[in-house]
């Protein structure tokens, strides 16, 4: 099987896309005349039914989850956030903290809600020694915006977020555009 | 009357700081506990709606149970707030 790209996308030998092989064979449908006369779409095929059997047998399985589940559950609850894992807030009685993935969700939600654009991935530092962050997102655009004014508007949108809404003050938002999207 | 001996257990006062940090309007209390340090250290995780600002709910958060364990304690504590999640619509 080849990747293509960043591997978003697996081609079989034959150039066909194994997602829409595999799609086929979960929905049950019978393969195409290609598939039928294609050995990599036939394994691809086979293995994707397989895999479907499996699967469905181990979801009708009922679960009977031993009783020490909940207590670890919990501890794994509250040992979050790790200290590493979290922001300095300012405070006048000492510093607070803030989870890193929970600030990185609020800022992707403010990317998301603009017209046009998604936030991939976000990533924040503090560099320190203040509170003061660097910000660095990948976003996917909708094909044919602006992406100078557009990612203009997503620098903007993050700086006042970050303020206004988590409390940490940026120095810098650096921004990738990584897909495009058609409507 | 004789001499009186109190004790405050480490899970009363980490009772004291939930209920200190759960009167700040719009707070969820994860956790809270007196970490084993010297000096008293008390750390309380919290989840809060989107909308506020997560450094000012951590900062009253870490007044009122800063003032609550003063006044019902009787001890001065070191308060350090995280805010764990911030529940998105």
């Amino acid at each position: 099987m080849a990747a293509v790209g960043d591997g978003a996308i697996e081609l079989l030998v034959c150039g066909r896309d194994a997602a829409l092989v595999w799609d086929r064979a979960e929905a049950g449908r019978p393969p195409d005349e290609h598939e039928r006369s294609c050995p990599y779409c036939t394994a691809a095929y086979a293995e994707a039914a397989r895999l479907d059997v499996a699967v469905h047998r181990m979801a009708v399985e009922p679960v009977d989850p031993p009783p020490s589940v909940l207590a670890s559950v919990m501890g794994a609850v509250r040992a979050a956030p790790r200290l590493a894992d979290t922001l300095l807030l300012d405070s006048p009685l000492g510093p607070n903290r803030l989870a890193r993935p929970a600030a990185a969700a609020v800022l992707r939600a403010a990317v998301d809600a603009m017209d046009g654009m998604r936030a991939r991935s976000c990533r924040i530092e503090q560099p320190g020694p203040g509170t003061t962050a660097d910000v660095t997102l990948t976003v996917a655009a909708r094909f044919g915006l602006d992406l100078a004014g557009a990612t203009a508007r997503v620098r903007q949108t993050v700086f006042a977020a970050s303020e206004q809404v988590l409390g940490v003050p940026l120095r810098r938002v650096d921004i990738e555009v990584v897909d495009l999207w058609e409507t | 009357m004789g001499d009186v001996t109190l004790h405050v257990t480490d899970t009363a006062v980490a009772s004291m700081a939930a209920a200190a940090a759960r009167a700040v309007p719009g707070v969820v209390v994860l956790s809270a506990e007196l970490a084993p340090d010297p000096e008293p250290f008390v750390r309380v995780a919290i989840m809060i709606p989107t909308g506020d600002n997560c450094r000012d709910i951590a900062a009253a958060v870490q007044r009122s149970v800063t003032r609550t364990l003063a006044e019902q304690w009787g001890r001065s504590a070191t308060v350090e707030v995280t805010v764990a999640e911030v529940a998105l619509p």
